[in-house]
């Protein structure tokens, strides 16, 4: 697992380390990011930082299983303090399988 | 699409370690509290796994065999087994076999307790990161397929994890 120190502009005490897996590989990147950037931002930067492109049905999730793809422009802060306190986040790929099961739970 | 073939097994034992490398190397057991087995000379892989709730509790434990003799041209098979006897028997084993309550966003999945394959009924974990999905009739999107320079048993194990979770997961078969 690389670590990483990602251009933020921000000192130390404004950052956080988080790790970020893309299933596809199952390899994984951690990095330090501004606490104030979005999910989308640092996203973003694991794409960068993994050298994968970023793909229109890539969905997000914690690594408690939360999905993350409605909410990424709350910031990354406001995220490891309540959904995912672990920091250790998840790009997933499209999987295919019965079809009945594509409705999304309630 | 083709029918699955298996594989050469000095092949497919050395795409088995190299995976099972990476995926040890990069943390994934320790993280999401896998116990991982490898017998490469049979290639095979015992892999122990929680369901957990939405807050990462854990709730019941399951135990899979995934078999790599189609590996890495195709996804491993996987059956959910008695952690004793590490078979499934369809009769007394229910317990060992989970129900999903509902699928996460980009993956779609079922699980069958005994789908009728062209050789007789047997699990079927309906996913196309999963062999036996290959072996019933099933053609995913492009997009969905298994490929397997880009997957490994990783991101298998890593998709019914996530199913193992609630809202997803649904409780035991039986208890």
């Amino acid at each position: 697992m690389a670590m990483t120190n990602a251009a933020s502009g921000k000192g130390p005490e404004n950052e956080v380390n988080v790790t970020v897996l893309y299933t596809r590989t199952s390899k994984s990147k951690a990095f330090d990011i501004a606490k104030n950037a979005t999910l989308s931002q640092m996203f973003d930067e694991a794409y960068k930082l993994l050298g994968e492109p970023k793909q229109s049905n890539d969905t997000y999730f914690c690594k408690n299983g939360t999905d993350l793809s409605n909410v990424l422009s709350k910031t990354v802060e406001s995220v490891i303090n309540s959904e995912c306190k672990e920091r250790y986040f998840e790009i997933r790929g499209p999987t295919g399988g019965a079809q009945r099961c594509l409705r999304r739970p309630k | 699409m083709s029918a699955p073939a298996k594989v050469n097994p000095d092949l497919a034992r050395a795409s088995f370690r190299q995976d099972f490398d990476l995926v040890v190397q990069e943390g994934l057991p320790d993280g999401y509290g896998w116990i991982l087995m490898p017998y490469f000379d049979k290639l095979i892989l015992y892999a122990d796994l929680w369901a957990t709730d939405e807050h990462g509790k854990r709730l019941d434990d399951y135990h899979l065999k995934l078999d790599f003799s189609y590996y890495k041209s195709w996804p491993p098979g996987v059956a959910f087994v008695n952690p004793e006897s590490r078979s499934f028997d369809l009769q007394r084993d229910q317990k060992w076999f989970p129900k999903l309550a509902s699928c996460p966003p980009g993956t779609e999945a079922q699980f069958h307790m005994a789908y009728n394959f062209s050789d007789g009924p047997r699990q079927l974990v309906c996913n196309s990161m999963v062999l036996e999905y290959y072996q019933s009739n099933h053609n995913p999107r492009e997009d969905q397929k298994w490929n397997g320079a880009r997957h490994n048993f990783g991101t298998t194990l890593n998709t019914i994890q996530l199913l193992l979770r609630k809202p997803y997961y649904g409780g035991r078969s039986a208890t």
